[in-house]
């Protein structure tokens, strides 16, 4: 399965792994095209595949190439292996509103046969996409020339038998279900069950449920608004189904708190089943407090028995079964905190960072700015900040740890707190279910990383 | 399992609102697609950021921080007012940002009452208080019927939930009245400057609790986010009317903070709304 060069499974913390720049797809230009703005990354179930979704609606696939013999000690370069649009705007003639055709999400169904599946959606539709090689093509029918204009029958003197000849690789995108006309508000999260036949989407008050032969109906089971919308103070920000526990879903919220829903104990999970919520700590207090605690991801681990959150400033780490408080705590960036204000002003305040596992839930990343990232070893409770840039973009050079200096003397290689530009944000980071491969968003391009193998 | 069944929404109505492109109030946008400039973090700011926010409970008792803290709730109060009614794209309005803003704005001025620093001030179209010596006290019942008519008769339509809206806002006005009564005695004494006599158009520079929910509530407008196919009697209801308070009107209010009084004149801007609005509601009422 790993050969031994692969260490990512075993043991290989982020301060044990150094970090090389692989690739960067997407413009050089600084001139960003506001529909190539990259909202979404995810690998599939084997690493093989990558998909990006954009601003624009569209979803970039790349594929993994096999490793060669000539190279054993890299793995494979990433390819487009697939582009095609997913979603179009559209207009809301009701309510007088654009539906933005922008990806927020997209989820790969586990595979089953020769053909890849991907959940993406938009505002309001998600759709379900089959993404299918072609390598042969049928010659030698007798009722048709080559170009497909028909023959005239009276013409067939002879018979045979047609053949599939090789023909070059063709990648075909095709929707198979549409999902549409369930969300009221905007769709923040999908999620496939374990059961691989259900899935789950979220918008800001409620979450649906789906089961993917089935676009004409969904079940509702979670609905958090109120009967007067006066009294709205909570959105649902994530939601993601248990990856071992068919019947278990969590679902975020705008105050801080995660609730744990069990689908068994009831038709509508409005009553959840755990609530996770730490007590807030009084000398951090603030007027920027709650919005600070809004959780803007929520991830299982791989194995089932943690979750992790993204809220503003940190990353927290729950056991599901310790309701009270994280086990782990990260401080992302914590030297934001003295600039709540000015972030507020700008709206940076409201920028949804994402975070995600390392295959054998040993380390945890999410974005920050200054097109910063940070990885947090839980074991060894070590973290590490490095930047996506394109000066650090040479092939296989090892990236160089970064650190921001929060106040006081700036050491050489720093960089202090007023010279991060807050407009170069890495909100959306993937990491290889397997190996230590990470991908990471910046505004535009996509960067790829992967440990120095020796 | 099927307790809640979703069906298709048709689409049919043409559209009636359309929003003004936002003219950037703020500060640089979120997705700045230019030279990605490097933000200065201002000046001002820095001394904002730098006052010690108070604890939820107590005030601080010395006269310098409680005033840089009063300034910073001022200028954030400010600040998202601006941002709830800045003319933003709908694309660009989360629903998760505009409830975040508004609990900032209910929290701030539950602690503005809570100190008994505000006295509440009622629409100017508003009757006059009848006990001119208890004015506070006076001015909050009444608001409790003239004004709460209008801007919740104009939300009720807009409310596709066809709730009574009236009895829904007036309840919990009742319950910032009750709230309020203990303060005026307070209210009168830390506002010297603002004479009992004063009437209800002259104000202490915030407004009530009522006329700023109605207002807030109406921008929230379910009608935007929310179709309910059972409740058609609502109907396509008046245009979203909203107080339209632009950059330089908040910049009056951030003048001189004489550190107690808040009663300088500042609201005039959102009288002179207010007014607009109140006049926009009796049109619409056809009173």
């Amino acid at each position: 399965m790993q050969s031994v060069v692969q260490t990512a499974g075993a043991g290989g913390g982020s301060n044990d792994v150094q970090w090389c720049f692989s690739q960067v797809k997407g413009a050089i230009d600084d001139d960003v095209a506001e529909a190539d703005i990259i909202s979404t990354v995810e690998f599939n179930h084997s690493g093989e595949l990558l998909a990006t979704g954009d601003k624009g609606g569209r979803v970039v696939i790349f594929q993994q190439e096999q490793e060669t013999k000539g190279q054993p000690h890299s793995r494979g370069e990433y390819n487009v292996y697939s582009t095609f649009q997913s979603h179009e705007p559209e207009f809301d003639y009701l309510k007088s509103l654009e539906i933005e055709e922008k990806i927020n999400k997209i989820r790969w169904l586990p595979q089953k046969n020769a053909a890849q599946f991907l959940l993406s959606t938009n505002d309001k539709t998600i759709k379900l996409w089959k993404i299918s090689e072609r390598d042969k093509r049928p010659e030698g029918y007798n009722l048709k020339e080559e170009d497909g204009r028909y023959r005239d029958p009276s013409t067939v003197t002879t018979l045979r038998v047609p053949v599939f000849r090789p023909m070059d690789l063709m990648v075909e995108a095709s929707p198979r279900r549409v999902f549409a006309n369930a969300h009221t508000y905007h769709i923040n999260s999908i999620s496939v069950n374990s059961d691989y036949e259900t899935y789950l989407s979220a918008d800001d008050l409620r979450i649906n449920l789906w089961h993917l032969e089935i676009t004409d109906r969904s079940f509702n089971i979670v609905d958090i608004k109120p009967a007067n919308m006066e009294e709205l103070t909570e959105v649902i920000t994530a939601a993601e189904f248990h990856p071992n526990q068919c019947n278990t879903l969590v679902y975020s919220s705008s105050k801080g708190t995660i609730r744990l829903c069990d689908m068994r104990a009831a038709a509508l999970c409005d009553k959840h089943s755990k609530l996770f919520e730490e007590p807030e700590d009084p000398s951090n207090r603030s007027f920027f407090s709650e919005i600070i605690s809004s959780i803007s991801d929520v991830k299982f681990s791989h194995n089932g028995r943690y979750m992790m959150t993204r809220d503003y400033l940190s990353v927290k780490i729950w056991d599901l079964n310790m309701e009270n408080r994280p086990v782990e705590t990260y401080q992302v960036h914590e030297y934001l905190r003295s600039k709540l204000c000015s972030l507020y002003e700008n709206d940076c305040i409201f920028d949804k960072f994402e975070c995600c596992w390392n295959g054998n839930d040993s380390v945890v990343m999410t974005g920050s700015y200054n097109n910063f990232f940070r990885m947090f070893e839980r074991g060894h409770r070590r973290d590490l900040t490095l930047e996506a840039s394109r000066e650090s973009s040479k092939p296989r050079a090892v990236l160089k740890p970064r650190k921001v200096c929060a106040g006081g003397k700036r050491k050489k290689d720093e960089i202090s707190v007023d010279s991060l530009d807050f407009n170069k944000k890495i909100l959306h980071t993937a990491w290889h279910p397997q190996d230590n491969i990470i991908a990471v968003a910046t505004t535009n391009n996509l960067y790829i990383f992967q440990d120095k193998m020796n | 399992m099927a307790q809640r069944v979703v069906t298709p929404y048709p689409a049919t109505v043409p559209p009636t609102v359309s929003d003004v492109s936002d003219t950037a109030l703020c500060s640089p946008r979120r997705y700045m697609l230019g030279k990605g400039a490097k933000r200065k973090h201002e000046e001002n700011e820095d001394e904002l950021e730098g006052a010690a926010p108070a604890p939820a409970s107590g005030e601080p008792a010395d006269g310098p921080s409680k005033a840089s803290y009063t300034l910073q709730r001022q200028t954030i109060f400010n600040m998202s007012l601006m941002k709830l009614y800045s003319q933003r794209a709908p694309a660009d309005a989360s629903l998760e940002r505009r409830v975040l803003i508004n609990n900032m704005l209910r929290r701030i001025q539950d602690e503005l009452k809570q100190e008994g620093a505000l006295r509440p001030l009622l629409l100017p179209a508003s009757s006059p208080p009848e006990d001119p010596l208890c004015p506070a006290t006076a001015t909050t019942s009444p608001s409790d019927g003239t004004p709460s008519a209008p801007l919740s008769t104009e939300a009720q339509s807009k409310d596709k939930n066809g709730s009574q809206r009236p009895g829904g806002s007036a309840s919990p006005a009742e319950e910032r009245t009750s709230a309020a009564d203990p303060a005026p005695p307070n209210g009168l004494d830390m506002s010297p400057s603002a004479p009992p006599s004063s009437s209800p158009s002259s104000s202490s520079g915030f407004l009530t609790d009522l006329a700023l929910d109605d207002i807030l509530f109406a921008d929230i407008d379910t009608s935007m986010y929310d179709f309910d196919p059972c409740t058609s009697g609502a109907g396509a209801g008046p245009p979203k009317v909203a107080p339209v308070v632009t950059a330089d009107d908040l910049v009056k209010t951030l003048s001189p903070y004489s550190g107690g009084s808040p009663s300088s004149g500042p609201s005039q801007p959102f009288k002179m709304d207010l007014a607009e609005l109140d006049h926009i509601m009796e049109v619409l009422v056809g009173s």
